[in-house]
């Protein structure tokens, strides 16, 4: 997919969670789908590609958040950091390893929040309700990366059929 | 100009992560950090807040018609029964589903009313709510006013319940309210039965919207039950607004307080409708 597009279909993902949490009312089932989201630029685009992609939707995903501004987009920017770091060691099949990894990587963007509120607000509330939160969160971000990871690499390949599937194509 | 082009051509990797490095800082430094009611945005970043603001209340508006719509397939699918009646039944099982519907947004709306007319002294301006925070770490809902009003952050918002939470970031039409429950809100609060003072600070976590109310005197005497209210001593509750129930006391041996559960009026996770109090008359 362009990165315009994968900007839209990530977009109205996010805004389609922010909807659906809000028919349902289960907050704290949030499926954080901009982590997912991350992991999917680290793991499936070009370095410049994926960093643009995500910086545009940064502000976006702030805004949904509604947290302290800036400290879930850091965490998103280390995440993708590391798994750019570490893309040619994982393997490319969404299964029971993408789920694990994206479950340890929901722990690190936990993580990050939690030093940078330490070092700013470290009498916060914040820090309380991210430690309580990120167990069950970074769980339900492993399992909901699969399905959304299958999606997104299906939409590439309508949109470029070789996409994914060609050993020679640079990543 | 060219020079700058050409460098960022050679350098594409180091300014697309140093653009990314960059963007969380300052974000961090254009917002008002972990504190309530953050000043208006910019005119083109309102414009984009209102767009995303837009898109959830249109996702809002499409999800309600797809769950009536789900309603309408599901309610038609007996396979014995004759087409005719089938499709009668679903039609009048819509018709009932959408009465039902227009019963229940009455009876909200005379609740409404109702705290109208409790409090003709608060100028209230209705407002609808579209989204919610996609993180389970905060507790925030997106809410679209009604009306021409001009809402300014940390303005109160209510239901027919009692105290929902503050108004955080306005723009346009829409505004995110920090519900009670979030991690960031205190409100001033007393005992309607013992007058006693504390504070209720959202919790983010164990049973979704719980809130505790800290710094209660270890002599102070508090019950399980016990109905707190708005001290309106933070000047930005009115007095007498309704939080919630105390469910826990935990009082410890040692220390200068005791703290206490306590269980909102609201029920944040159904709510629909709201009030933002813009003054008083």
């Amino acid at each position: 997919m362009p990165a315009v597009v994968t900007w839209l279909v990530c977009f109205v993902f996010l805004v389609g969670e922010s909807v659906l949490l809000t028919t349902f009312g289960i907050e704290s089932f949030s499926l954080q789908l901009g982590i997912g989201i991350t992991i999917f630029l680290g793991l499936r685009r070009e370095f410049v590609s994926g960093a643009l992609t995500l910086a545009a939707l940064l502000p976006v995903i702030e805004w949904l958040v509604s947290g302290p501004m800036g400290f879930y987009s850091l965490g998103l920017v280390v995440v993708f950091l590391v798994l750019r770091g570490l893309v040619e060691s994982i393997q490319r099949r969404w299964g029971m390893a993408q789920m694990v990894m994206a479950m340890f990587l929901a722990l690190l963007h936990s993580g990050v929040m939690l030093f940078a509120l330490l070092l700013t607000n470290p009498s916060s509330m914040i820090l309380q309700s991210i430690l309580w939160n990120m167990w069950l969160g970074s769980v339900i971000v492993g399992v909901s990366m699969i399905p959304l990871g299958r999606f997104l690499d299906r939409a590439d390949r309508m949109l470029n059929p070789r996409s994914g599937r060609n050993v020679l194509e640079i990543m | 100009m060219l020079f700058m082009f050409e460098l960022l051509r050679n350098h594409r990797k180091k300014a697309a992560a140093l653009l990314l490095i960059v963007m969380p800082f300052l974000l961090m430094a254009t917002s008002a950090g972990a504190s309530i009611g953050e000043k208006r945005s910019p005119g083109p970043v309102q414009w984009m807040q209102r767009g995303v603001g837009m898109a959830q209340y249109g996702g809002h508006r499409t999800v309600g018609g797809l769950g009536s719509l789900w309603n309408r397939l599901t309610a038609g699918d007996v396979v014995e029964e004759n087409e005719r009646l089938r499709e009668e039944i679903a039609r009048l099982r819509d018709e009932k589903s959408r009465l039902i519907g227009v019963l229940q947004e009455n009876a909200r709306l005379r609740e409404m009313v109702g705290l109208q007319t409790r409090h003709p002294e608060y100028n209230l301006v209705a407002a609808v709510v579209t989204g919610r925070d996609i993180s389970p770490y905060f507790r925030v809902m997106t809410i679209k006013v009604r009306s021409e009003a001009k809402l300014e952050p940390r303005m109160p918002v209510i239901a027919a319940g009692g105290v929902v939470g503050l108004v955080h970031r306005v723009y346009g039409d829409f505004a995110d309210v920090i519900v009670l429950s979030d991690p960031r809100s205190r409100v001033d609060a007393i005992s309607q039965r013992s007058r006693t003072q504390g504070v209720v600070q959202g919790l983010g976590h164990e049973r979704d919207y719980y809130a505790k109310i800290s710094y209660l005197l270890q002599k102070d005497e508090l019950r399980v039950g016990d109905v707190m209210v708005t001290s309106g001593m933070g000047g930005i509750f009115p007095k007498e607004l309704i939080i919630g129930t105390v469910s826990q006391i935990e009082s410890s041996e040692r220390g200068l307080f005791q703290e206490a559960q306590i269980e909102p009026a609201v029920d944040f996770s159904r709510l629909e409708e709201v009030f933002v109090l813009v003054g008083t008359r």
